[in-house]
């Protein structure tokens, strides 16, 4: 044995190994000649190990000894995932790299343009430090010509010129040489301010440009990580099936608002009254639509590095129609008028991802697009005020205009209220300026690691892994 | 040749090859330790016949190489083993279900993994694409659930069905 239930060895085997001498169970021996089944819990733990997942399914239903095994290779297997995850998440603190190294490099480009005014500035004073300069400079050599003159006039005329007038012109020469010294020197802070600043440009550049790399690095080592975690969540959500109740219920306490489970019921949403619920099959419906809400979050986790954030920067939305936004949403040219139905066929990995991309505003004229109503004025701001009417006015409008026999209205209608939710409680968007391209870079990501911290602290909180809440400390 | 002597649970004594009496790990250790001594090495868990079946399948694989026995987890959904079971060792695990549960707890009680790997394999195999009530049949299980306990395990489950 090399597994949960103990290490090989003669103390820990020989407990659990019974011969055909000591079988206790002495009553089944004779039973249509068929030997009483003997295998112990940790040699039917390899045996579950080997079956398909079809069969493990029935394996908990044969007696009581096969479902505490199944239920031990479900605690086997989510330890042995939550190990790996943790693993992982030593890892994590790459993510406070990234917006650390972010920080660095915001920082380090507001020195840039610090240190760029500071050049221009002292360029100013340079040019006009020489302005005046200049300007002496050329009163400086025109009196320096009137003194030659002024010279050559007193050698010539033999000392005819009256002394005063050389006089004057030596004084004034003089007087010239000194505002030259002046200008001169004025010139010289300006210059060595502008030499200084240039230099200091030279040094911001290069911190920039450090900054820069160190950034990337960091993007290039979290990119991988991010898959890594939507392996582990859907290897979660794959053993973890029976604790999907728990896992929904955690989910919903997370909202914070009125149970989730009413506002998903398509029942509730279709407008119908209490008494005409029929209790058992609204309850099977219940858990047969939350099962696929979590499955459609698994869907988005897997798809949140297709996204395609060019297609969404450049587009303009076109407030008051079905054009613009949608249609390239959906892939279709931005003049394509858009119905419900396009919307219902559309991937939801796309709407995951759309919403996760859009800022308050695009995120408002998309809801007001879906719900048909292109002309309301209420904004985003004002759903995420209030958490009731976020849930109500997505879920119940839109349903009831655009239900169809299948369902699937109301699944898209959920599908945006979740993502919605999700980017509201878990994804925290505020803290992130929409137009920088850090959120345009890392808004998926940082939205999906989020909902897998959810996802594995819930399924830890339920198993009573106390361990796990590391994993949503952030 | 050296050889080793072991005394089963029914009083045989039974003289084996050293170098395939311990591909047992349990065995091994022993012999490592000198545990042997003069006297036969006791086995009071596994009677000869067993034992003699356990020597025929260590002889045959007595040149494999040990499989490093990690698992993985890359596909938890998925079996975790090869559930492929190759022609002689099938041939060799065809035996009643009696004989089948004390190969597999020798091979447990002995650490040897291959034929405790073997032995889970045919079981699973038994198991595979039955439903709870022929898994009961076939391996003599008594339906030990109370009825609320069953209900329980049936809503726990629920959900895990696509439908």
């Amino acid at each position: 044995m090399a597994n949960a239930m103990g290490s090989p060895g003669l103390k820990s085997i020989i407990p659990a190994f019974h011969s055909k001498t000591q079988e206790t169970n002495a009553s089944l021996e004779s039973k249509d000649n068929i030997s009483a089944f003997k295998l112990p819990n940790d040699v039917m733990f390899d045996v579950v190990d080997m079956l398909p997942p079809d069969d493990r399914k029935q394996f908990g239903f044969v007696s009581r000894q096969f479902h505490e095994v199944s239920q031990e290779v479900k605690r086997h297997n989510l330890q042995k995932i939550l190990r790996s995850i943790r693993d992982d998440l030593d890892n994590v603190s790459l993510v406070d790299d990234v917006k650390h190294t972010s920080s660095k490099l915001t920082a380090a480009k507001n020195k840039v343009r610090a240190a760029e005014s500071e050049v221009e500035e002292a360029q100013r004073a340079v040019e006009q430090a020489s302005g005046v300069f200049n300007e002496l400079n050329d009163e400086y050599h025109k009196a320096l010509e009137d003194l030659i003159d002024a010279q050559e006039a007193i050698s010539t005329k033999d000392r005819v010129a009256p002394q005063n007038s050389i006089n004057s012109e030596l004084a004034k020469l003089s007087e010239l040489r000194q505002n030259m010294r002046t200008a001169k020197e004025a010139l010289a802070n300006p210059e060595r301010q502008y030499s200084e600043a240039q230099n200091n440009l030279k040094r911001q550049i290069t911190d920039l440009e450090r900054a820069n790399d160190e950034h990337a690095k960091c993007l290039e080592i979290y990119r991988p990580l991010f898959v890594a975690f939507t392996g582990h969540t859907s290897r979660l959500a794959i053993i973890f099936r029976p604790f999907s109740q728990a896992w929904l219920l955690n989910e919903a306490r997370l909202l914070k608002g009125p149970p989730l489970i009413s506002k998903l019921d398509p029942y509730y949403a279709d407008g119908q009254e209490t008494d005409q619920y029929d209790e058992d099959i609204l309850k099977d419906r219940r858990w047969h639509d939350l099962r696929y809400l979590r499955r459609d979050i698994q869907k988005y986790l897997k798809s949140g590095l297709s996204m395609t954030t060019a297609k969404l920067t450049t587009t303009e939305p076109s407030e008051g129609t079905s054009t613009g936004l949608l249609p390239l949403l959906l892939g279709k040219p931005p003049t394509l008028r858009v119905t419900p139905r396009d919307l219902l066929r559309s991937p939801y990995s796309s709407i995951y991802e759309l919403i996760a991309l859009l800022d308050d505003d695009r995120l408002g004229l998309l809801i007001r697009q879906v719900l048909g109503e292109p002309s309301a004025s209420f904004t985003i701001s004002q759903y995420t005020d209030d958490k009731n009417t976020l849930l109500g006015i997505t879920d119940m409008r839109y349903f009831r205009g655009h239900h169809d026999r299948d369902g699937n209205g109301f699944y898209w209608a959920r599908d945006l209220t979740v993502a919605l939710v999700t980017l509201r409680f878990l994804h925290n968007p505020t803290a992130i300026d929409p137009e920088s391209q850090l959120y345009k870079t890392l808004s998926d990501h940082e939205l999906a690691l989020q909902i897998v911290r959810v996802h594995i602290w819930a399924i830890g909180t339920e198993l009573g892994i106390p361990d796990v809440d590391f994993l949503v400390t952030d | 040749m050296s050889t080793v002597q072991i005394l089963t649970s029914d009083g045989q004594t039974v003289t084996v090859d050293r170098k395939v009496v311990s591909k047992a790990g349990v065995i091994d250790s022993a012999l490592a330790s000198g545990a042997e001594g003069n006297s036969p090495l006791k086995l009071d868990n596994i009677s000869a016949s067993v034992l003699e079946k356990i020597i025929e399948y260590l002889k045959h694989h007595v040149d494999d190489q040990p499989d490093d026995g990690e698992d993985s987890d890359d596909d938890i959904d998925g079996p975790r083993r090869d559930p492929i079971i190759d022609t002689w060792d099938a041939k060799f695990i065809e035996v009643d279900l009696e004989l089948l549960y004390e190969l597999i707890l020798a091979a447990n009680y002995l650490d040897i993994k291959p034929l405790l790997d073997l032995g889970c394999k045919t079981v699973a195999n038994m198991i595979k694409g039955k439903t709870p009530e022929e898994i009961r049949s076939h391996f003599n299980i008594p339906a030990d659930f109370t009825p609320e306990e069953e209900e329980q395990i049936r809503l726990e489950n629920e959900w895990a069905e696509d439908r």
